[in-house]
C-alpha cells in the first residue's frame, strides 16, 4: 500500500474510457461499464459488466454493430454501442 | 383499471381448467411448441415479437385437460414486448396455474435468467429444453437431470419441431397446474418445497423488505386505488408479496440471475467442437457490408421479380378464365334481374368489374407476395436484412425493419399497410405507412409504364419512376422531421437462419391473405359501384366542367385527365382506361391516349396519378390501422405532394 508500482491496472474512473463505439470488427472485449439508461435493456440482452462479446460485423453508414454474446448475435446500434465500456480480452 | 383487472377468463364447464402459461425468450419456438402441443398452426414468424395476442388453446394430454395460454415473446418480466404493457402484467391476466418455460437448449445461459424470474413469482415452473436438434448440430448437449436439480423443477429436452418431449413437457406442467388449481381448492394440502433462494445475503434482504412493504400496503390501503400494479397484483391475489417485489427489484436481481444461470450452464452442458453450421456462417454474412449488400439486393430483387411473375401468370389465367366463362353470364343475368339500364350497368361494373379487379390484381400479387414474406420470415433473414438496412431507413426515421413493408408496396399497397405492424411505434407506423401510399404499387405501376413508355419512350418512364421514388424520400425526410418523437434506439438479438417451414409459411399466408380478401372485397365493390353510377348516370360531365379550369391551371392536363385521377381514388388499375372512356364520349370516338394528350401531358398525368391519394382499399387499412385522422392526414399529404410535384412538372415542360 501507498507505492505506485507502472503495472497498476488503470483506476475505475478512466477519463475517457473506450467504449464498444471504437472497437474494431473481430475484437474480443469484456463489458466493464453499461451506462444506466441503457443498463436495463442491456442486462435483457445478457450485456453486464463481466459478458465478454465478439464484435462480428459494423454496418454501413455508422449502423449498427453486430456482436455475437454467448451464441446469438445482437444488432446494437451506435448510440447504445457508445453506452457500453469495454477493454480487449487478451 | 389496469389489464391485471381482467383476466381472461372462459364461461361454462370449461372455465375451472387449470391454466398453464408458455413463456420464452423470442424465437425459441413457442408457437411451433404450442402448435405440438395443441395438434393445431398458428401464425409464427423466426422474428422476435410475432405473437402479439394471447392465444388460448385447450390441451389435452395423459388424461388430464387444461387451457394452454402462448404470451409474446419476452426478454424478461418487465419487458413490453406487445405495446405498453410490461409482461408480468399479461402473464397476470392469463392466470396461469403453472408456466412452462420453453428455452434454447444450445444457449441455456441465455435463457435461464427468465426461467429464474418465474420461479421468483411462486409458481410452479416446468422447464423445456427446446431447439435439441440446433443444439446438437452445434455442438450442445445438456444433462436434463442435473438442470432439475438446480431448478428445483422437471426438466424436459424437447424438440418442437419434430414433436419430441413436447407431450411430457405440458402434461408435466398440466400435473403440476392441476395440483396448484386443487391446493388452491382447498381440496388438497400443499406439499413439496420452496426452491432455495439464488440470492445473496444482501438482495435476499431487500427482497423480503419490498415483499413485505407490498404485503402491508396490500393490508392497509384495502381497496384505495394507488397508481401501482404491481401493489393492485399483490391486493387482487394475482401475485404474492414475494413474487411482486421480484418484479419490482429486476434491475437489481436481473444481473444475479444471470450470474447464475451462466454457472447452472457450465454445469449441465457438455460442448464438442464442431465446425460452424452453414446456417450459422449465411447468417453471419447476412449481417457484413460484403456480401450481405449484394445479397440483400438480389434477394430483394429476386422476390420483386417472382411476385411479378406469378403474379403476372396467375392474374393473365384468372382474368382469361372470368371473361370466358362469368362475364357472359353475368352480363345475361344482372340487366334482366335490374329493369334500370344504368343501375344494372354500375352493378355490372362491381360484381363483373370490381370482382375481375379482386381476382386479377389482388389475389395473384398479393397471395404471392404473402408467401414468400412469410418464407423469408420464417427463416429469420428479415432480421437480418432489417439489421443491414437500419441506418438507409433511419433518415427517414424509420427502423431497418421498415424495409420489407416498404418494398412489399411495391406490389400492393395494402398488405404492406398491415405489414407496418412490425414497427414498434406509432409514430413509425404512420411514417411508415406515408411512404407505403407514396410506392406505386403493381396497379399504379402499370398506369405509368403504359402512359408514359409508347409515347416518350422507356426512358421517360424510368424518370417518372425516379421522380416518384425522389418524392418518396423526400416525403419520408420531411415527415421525420415534423412528426414529434424519435427513433427508438436499436438493440436486437438477430434470429438464426433456419429453413422455412412450409406449414408455418403457408398457414401464415393464407391467415394473412384472408383478412386482406375480407377487408378489401367490399371496399372493391362498392368503390366499382360508384365508379359505375357516376360514369353511366354521366354525372361526370359536371365535376369535370367543375374541375377543368383548376386541372388546366396547375397541371395543364384537359379537364377530362382530372376527373380520371380523381377517380382513380376508387379503382387505381383503371386510370387510364377511364381516361380513354370518357375521351371517347367526348370526343365521340375511340381516342388513343397519344391523341388526347402530348407526352409531357402523359408524363405528368402518371407522375399524378401514382403520388396522389391512395386507393379506397389502402384508404380503409390505413384507417383501420392508425385511425381516421392519421388516414385523412396521410391522404391530404399525398395529395397535396402529387399536385405540389404535377405543378412544379407541368411547368418546367411547359404545358401550364
Amino acid at each position: 500500500m501507498g507505492t505506485v508500482s507502472p503495472e497498476r491496472p488503470a483506476p475505475a474512473l478512466d477519463p475517457a474510457p473506450a467504449t464498444l463505439a471504437g472497437a474494431r470488427g473481430g475484437s474480443r472485449l469484456r463489458v466493464t461499464a453499461v451506462d444506466r439508461a441503457h443498463a436495463g435493456e442491456l442486462a435483457r440482452e445478457g450485456v453486464l459488466p463481466g459478458a465478454v462479446i465478439k464484435v462480428a460485423s459494423r454496418t454501413p453508414l455508422g449502423g449498427p454493430v453486430i456482436v455475437v454474446l454467448g451464441r446469438v448475435r445482437l444488432a446494437l446500434s451506435a448510440d447504445v454501442a457508445r453506452a457500453i465500456g469495454v477493454e480487449t480480452v487478451p | 383499471m389496469t389489464a391485471a383487472c381482467h383476466p381472461v377468463r372462459v364461461a361454462g364447464p370449461d372455465a375451472d381448467l387449470p391454466v398453464v402459461a408458455l413463456v420464452g425468450r423470442p424465437n425459441v419456438g413457442k408457437s411451433t411448441f404450442l402448435a405440438r402441443a395443441s395438434r393445431k398452426f398458428v401464425e409464427t414468424a423466426n422474428a422476435p415479437g410475432t405473437t402479439v395476442t394471447l392465444e388460448r388453446r385447450r390441451v389435452s394430454t395423459g388424461g388430464r385437460d387444461a387451457w394452454l395460454v402462448d404470451l409474446p415473446g419476452t426478454r424478461a418480466l418487465d419487458d413490453t414486448p406487445a405495446g405498453d404493457d410490461p409482461f408480468w402484467q399479461l402473464l397476470v391476466e392469463a392466470a396461469p396455474d403453472a408456466i412452462l418455460v420453453v428455452a434454447d437448449a444450445g444457449d441455456l445461459a441465455r435463457h435461464l435468467p427468465l426461467a429464474i424470474a418465474c420461479r421468483d413469482l411462486g409458481l410452479p415452473v416446468v422447464f423445456a429444453a427446446n431447439l435439441t436438434d440446433e443444439a446438437a448440430k452445434r455442438g450442445v448437449e445438456i444433462d436434463a437431470g442435473r438442470l432439475g436439480q438446480l431448478l428445483n423443477g422437471p426438466v424436459h429436452a424437447t424438440c418442437g419441431r419434430a414433436g419430441r418431449g413436447v407431450d411430457d413437457a405440458v402434461g408435466d406442467a398440466i400435473r403440476l397446474a392441476a395440483q396448484r388449481r386443487a391446493v388452491r381448492d382447498g381440496t388438497r394440502s400443499p406439499r413439496g418445497t420452496v426452491p432455495a433462494s439464488i440470492y445473496p445475503y444482501g438482495a435476499e434482504g431487500e427482497l423480503r423488505r419490498t415483499a413485505a412493504e407490498l404485503n402491508e400496503a396490500h393490508r392497509s390501503l384495502g381497496a384505495a386505488a394507488a397508481a401501482d400494479p404491481l401493489g393492485d397484483a399483490v391486493r387482487s391475489g394475482a401475485l404474492s408479496g414475494r413474487g411482486a417485489a421480484s418484479v419490482r427489484l429486476s434491475g437489481l436481481l436481473e444481473p444475479l440471475r444471470w450470474a447464475t444461470a451462466g454457472s447452472w450452464a457450465a454445469q449441465v452442458e457438455r460442448r464438442t467442437e464442431v465446425p460452424e453450421p452453414l446456417a450459422d456462417r449465411v447468417a453471419r454474412w447476412s449481417t457484413s457490408p460484403w456480401p450481405g449488400i449484394p445479397l440483400f439486393i438480389a434477394i430483394s430483387v429476386l422476390a420483386f421479380l417472382a411476385v411479378l411473375l406469378v403474379g403476372g401468370v396467375l392474374a393473365a389465367a384468372l382474368s382469361a378464365g372470368w371473361t370466358a366463362v362469368v362475364s357472359p353470364v353475368l352480363a345475361a343475368v344482372v340487366p334482366a334481374v335490374i329493369p334500370v339500364p344504368v343501375l344494372a350497368n354500375a352493378v355490372l361494373w362491381a360484381v363483373d368489374g370490381g370482382l375481375l379487379g379482386m381476382l386479377s390484381v389482388g389475389i395473384p400479387y398479393v397471395l404471392t407476395f404473402y408467401l414468400l414474406l412469410a418464407a423469408l420470415e420464417d427463416s429469420g433473414y428479415l432480421t437480418s436484412a432489417a439489421v443491414l438496412m437500419d441506418r438507409a431507413f433511419g433518415v427517414l426515421g424509420l427502423p431497418g425493419r421498415a424495409a420489407i413493408p416498404v418494398l412489399a408496396a411495391a406490389g400492393c399497397n395494402v398488405p404492406a399497410i398491415y405489414g407496418t405492424r412490425v414497427l414498434r411505434t406509432r409514430r413509425e407506423r404512420v411514417i411508415g405507412s406515408f411512404l407505403v401510399t407514396l410506392v406505386p404499387c403493381s396497379a399504379r405501376s402499370a398506369v405509368v409504364i403504359a402512359a408514359v413508355a409508347p409515347f416518350a419512350g422507356p426512358a421517360a418512364a424510368l424518370g417518372a419512376f425516379g421522380i416518384v421514388m425522389g418524392v418518396t424520400v423526400v416525403a419520408g425526410l420531411g415527415a421525420n422531421a415534423l412528426i414529434p418523437g424519435r427513433q427508438p434506439e436499436l438493440v436486437l438479438e438477430l434470429a438464426p437462419l433456419r429453413a422455412p417451414v412450409p406449414r408455418h409459411v403457408a398457414a401464415k399466408a393464407w391467415w394473412r391473405f384472408r383478412a386482406f380478401v375480407v377487408q378489401a372485397t367490399p371496399i372493391m365493390l362498392a368503390g366499382s359501384l360508384i365508379l359505375g353510377l357516376v360514369y353511366e348516370a354521366g354525372w361526370w360531365h359536371a365535376i369535370a366542367a367543375a374541375i377543368g379550369p383548376g386541372v388546366e391551371w396547375a397541371l395543364g392536363l384537359p379537364a377530362i385527365a382530372g376527373v380520371a385521377i380523381g377517380f382513380a381514388f376508387l379503382r387505381k388499375e383503371l386510370a387510364l382506361q377511364l381516361l380513354m372512356a370518357f375521351a371517347a364520349i367526348e370526343l365521340g370516338h375511340a381516342a388513343a391516349l397519344g391523341e388526347l394528350m402530348t407526352p409531357a401531358q402523359l408524363f405528368v398525368y402518371a407522375v399524378v396519378t401514382s403520388l396522389s391519394i391512395p386507393c379506397i382499399a389502402t384508404l380503409a387499412a390505413l384507417r383501420g390501422e392508425l385511425g381516421g385522422r392519421a388516414a385523412a392526414g396521410i391522404a391530404a399529404s399525398t395529395l397535396a405532394l402529387a399536385i405540389g410535384t404535377g405543378a412544379v412538372l407541368a411547368r418546367l415542360l411547359g404545358i401550364a
